[in-house]
């Protein structure tokens, strides 16, 4: 089950939002670790399995380190351990290389409903932080059940910090306001992914399924900007739902995006796109590394390749390293020219154009084939436009007008800025029929198969 | 305010959610059961629920018997259109006409291909084959061009290479291309119409050692002018008129003296060579002999003692009536809706020839002889 599904709209997200209102307080967590496991068993009992052995290796490994640490022991030994096995874990079933193997028990195709890959940094960091005493090892397997399992947190994260994670799970406060402001968060969300995503994502296969020589500069460049804009509204479109229905139970967990796309730096782009993995590859790999060395080169070459690893966490092939690195390398730089005054006025531009060829790096499956659609980009393969690109044009755009728009934080601001009361009010007001209006439409788009499950980017 | 109108938020998507989730309950309580009849077995029970097929099935289920579901896909293709391509679940949605614009079987089946040839190795009578494309597949220039428009004729092609010279192959796909300006495909469905039907039986016919009548000789019966096929099911909405159902009656001597269904309990039944009832039923289309059942025998006042099976799907069934002038008895079985083998069903032996009849979409994915010619296949 996702969350973009009918059954878990109108069946499984109302029922579990009444049995956890009437659970006694002292069971909350109980019951929403159950309501998880339900959610997870959709997916299979294997996967309930996986999930349930996987939270119990790194329930002992807290418990392992923490026992090592308070002993005066070789702590780094039982976390190289642990470690190694949830990295190992990932890559297993991430990866294409051993695709044959973790077939052989269907893993690889039904882990949809787990983020994997967030899952593995929320284990891993709670190791780390016990490893250096940052956190003590939980003992309530509940809690420790539900920081690597809890529902809301399944598929999109917020990756968080145990403690940070605590924090938010004791500050629990239910209210008919943040009940509110949490169904208009699902509901943004999942418009996201299935007004927007769902039909970027049918662009960018029709680009893509044109052979590289047959493209034309306009369809290739078409192709990239769908790409990016689904990606983000598939990631930040599960990820408000996520957020969302975690506010509905009460937890406010925080936001994954703030409007990355049309930033005009790079670096304002880098803080704003999903913020909390990204925080985790600083906080966890950076900033330990940087901290051996005082030589600026190094450290400076350090951040390009913890960029690059962070490409290839999401992509788990060469292009997801290399655009990566390309992004590090060009953060860099930019650093160093943000004095330049063209930067002011060319920002949008120059960090639109960057992010759609790093798209186009990103997008790929080989790095070759994506050098043949730069390539397009430029004109190389074939004429500037064609028939085809018309045709795209004409039927998209406005899907490409108005996913564009709602990438960009001209609303919001709008909203900030508007000095009339009266104004603002209008559209505060207009939101409960808005959100209704979205609701209804998605419903209807999920009307036939009941889902929507094209998923650009399995984490 | 920000706050009254989160609390109104609250409460209109709450009252919205549980009255569909009402709705739907009840919906699924007093609505007809379509879910699975067939025989499930434990084992696969407890594999669907290790794989999560089983939660698939849930969720498919859900959907189906959500509240209104018709009008949502209704708003569903309306809501398609306005903003992107006229592509709403896998249909394209032309002026003219719905397409087929899903690649759902990409592959074609090896395993179909195997359990025909062993058919024909082990059984005495001569095997024809007539693997029949789509509309997607005939008017594949209507879609966008960059949908790959000679899929469907490369995997026909891809098919018959599978066979051996004990099959013989016929080319259904030529003449259907070349009178697509005529009314050879419904405009809301995937299958061919009756005198799309008409036009690969005369090629057929002549294979089979007869020469074909002639079209002036059938007085035609528009028996419903109202026709909205499976495409339209799928997106409901259509820019074009409904189709039509015909029946084409020869007047000739040969006439059809009786017709049986055969179920796969054993019952038979006596049955009208069409159905008409079916045209005051949601499926029109059963109107044509056999659709729906496993089997379906029908003889006629020839008295040349030739008998005919034909094996095939949907499309054998507005086909069959154009052979009944020429046989004393044809049989056709639907694999779609057989459980038994072939031997359960008839003596194919007492046939002088095999005719296999299929749109090329049920010669893909997986292979739906499976089961029926399974007895002929064990022995290889």
């Amino acid at each position: 089950m996702i969350y973009s599904s009918l059954i878990f709209i109108y069946a499984f997200l109302p029922l579990s939002l009444l049995v956890h209102k009437l659970a006694p307080a002292k069971n909350k967590d109980l019951v929403l670790l159950i309501l998880s496991l339900i959610f997870l068993s959709f997916s299979g009992l294997a996967v309930l399995v996986f999930a349930v052995a996987y939270t119990a290796l790194n329930y002992s490994g807290g418990l392992v380190i923490q026992r090592a640490r308070d002993a005066k022991g070789l702590p780094a030994l039982p976390l190289a351990a642990f470690l190694s096995a949830d990295i190992g874990i990932m890559v297993l079933l991430r990866s294409q290389l051993l695709r044959g193997l973790s077939g052989i028990i269907g893993l690889h195709t039904i882990l949809c409903p787990l983020g994997l890959g967030l899952v593995t940094l929320s284990a891993a960091g709670y190791l780390m932080d016990i490893f250096s005493g940052r956190q003590r090892a939980e003992k309530d397997i509940v809690r420790f059940g539900l920081f690597i399992l809890m529902f809301p947190r399944l598929i999109m994260g917020p990756v968080l910090t145990y403690s940070r994670f605590t924090r938010i799970m004791d500050k629990r406060s239910q209210s008919a306001d943040a009940f509110g402001a949490g169904l208009t968060l699902f509901v943004k969300g999942l418009a996201k992914k299935v007004l927007a995503a769902d039909n970027l994502y049918m662009l960018y296969c029709a680009v893509s399924g044109v052979k590289t020589r047959d493209l034309s500069a306009l369809t290739a460049w078409t192709g990239a900007a769908a790409y990016v804009l689904c990606l983000y509204f598939t990631l930040s479109g599960l990820a408000d739902m996520g957020t969302g229905i975690g506010r509905c139970f009460g937890y406010t967990f925080p936001d994954s995006f703030r409007y990355p796309l049309f930033s005009s730096r790079l670096g304002y782009f880098a803080v704003k796109w999903h913020i909390q993995p990204v925080r985790w590859f600083v906080r966890y790999v950076e900033r330990p590394l940087q901290k051996q060395t005082t030589h600026k080169w190094l450290q400076a070459l350090i951040s390009i390749s913890v960029c690059g690893i962070i490409g290839f966490w999401y992509r788990f092939n060469t292009n997801g390293l290399l655009c990566g690195l390309i992004f590090g390398l060009l953060l860099l730089i930019e650093r160093h020219l943000s004095g330049f005054k063209i930067m002011k006025t060319t920002g949008v531009i120059y960090t639109s154009v960057i992010l759609l060829l790093l798209g186009a790096v990103f997008s790929g499956n080989t790095v070759s084939a994506s050098m043949r659609f730069i390539g397009a980009m430029t004109g190389s393969s074939r004429e500037l436009a064609d028939s085809l690109s018309v045709y795209l044009l004409r039927s998209y755009s406005v899907l490409l007008l108005v996913s564009m728009y709602a990438s960009s934080d001209l609303f919001r601001t709008m909203i900030l800025r508007a000095g009339s009361v009266r104004l603002r009010s209008v559209l505060t007001g207009a939101r409960p029929v808005t959100v209704l209006l979205m609701l209804i439409a998605c419903t209807a788009l999920m009307s036939y198969s009941g889902t929507s499950e094209m998923i650009l980017l399995r984490l | 305010m920000n706050r009254i109108s989160n609390v109104i938020t609250a409460l209109s998507v709450t009252l919205f959610i549980a009255v569909m989730l009402v709705l739907t309950l009840i919906s699924a309580v007093t609505g007809d059961k379509h879910g699975d009849t067939g025989k499930v077995s434990k084992l696969s029970r407890i594999i669907s629920l290790i794989d999560g097929s089983m939660g698939e099935k849930l969720t498919k289920g859900f959907a189906d018997s959500f509240s209104g579901r018709i009008d949502w896909v209704a708003i569903d293709a309306k809501t398609e259109s306005a903003l992107c391509e006229s592509i709403v679940n896998g249909v394209y949605i032309g002026d003219s006409r719905l397409i087929a614009a899903d690649n759902t079987g990409s592959t074609v089946s090896e395993e179909c291909a195997h359990s025909i040839l062993s058919y024909a190795h082990g059984y005495d009578g001569a095997v024809c084959l007539v693997a029949v494309p789509g509309s997607a597949g005939v008017y594949s220039e209507l879609l966008p061009e960059y949908m790959d428009s000679h899929t469907q004729k490369q995997l026909i092609d891809r098919f018959y290479e599978l066979l051996d010279t004990g099959v013989r192959r016929i080319d259904a796909y030529n003449r259907l291309k070349m009178l697509s300006d005529n009314y050879v495909y419904y405009r809301s469905d995937n299958k061919w119409t009756s005198y799309g039907a008409y036009c690969v039986y005369r090629t057929v016919i002549q294979k089979l050692g007869f020469q074909p009548l002639s079209y002036d000789k059938y007085s035609i019966e528009h028996a419903s002018d109202s026709y909205c096929g499976d495409l339209y099911s799928r997106t409901q909405y259509m820019r074009c008129s409904p189709d039509l159902l015909d029946i084409y009656t020869y007047d000739g001597d040969t006439e059809v003296t009786g017709c049986t269904l055969h179920e796969n309990d054993g019952t038979v039944t006596e049955c009208p060579l069409y159905n008409r009832e079916a045209l005051r039923s949601d499926n029109l289309y059963a109107l044509y002999p056999g659709v729906g059942h496993p089997m379906i025998n029908i003889r006629t006042s020839n008295a040349n003692g030739r008998k005919l099976l034909v094996i095939g799907d949907d499309f054998a069934a507005s086909f069959v009536p154009f052979l009944l002038q020429h046989y004393s008895e044809v049989t056709v079985i639907y694999p779609e809706h057989t459980t038994g083998p072939l031997s359960s069903y008839i003596n194919n032996g007492e046939y002088e020839r095999t005719l296999f009849l299929f749109g090329i979409d049920s010669l893909c994915g997986g292979n739906i002889l499976e089961g029926l010619l399974d007895e002929y296949t064990k022995g290889d």
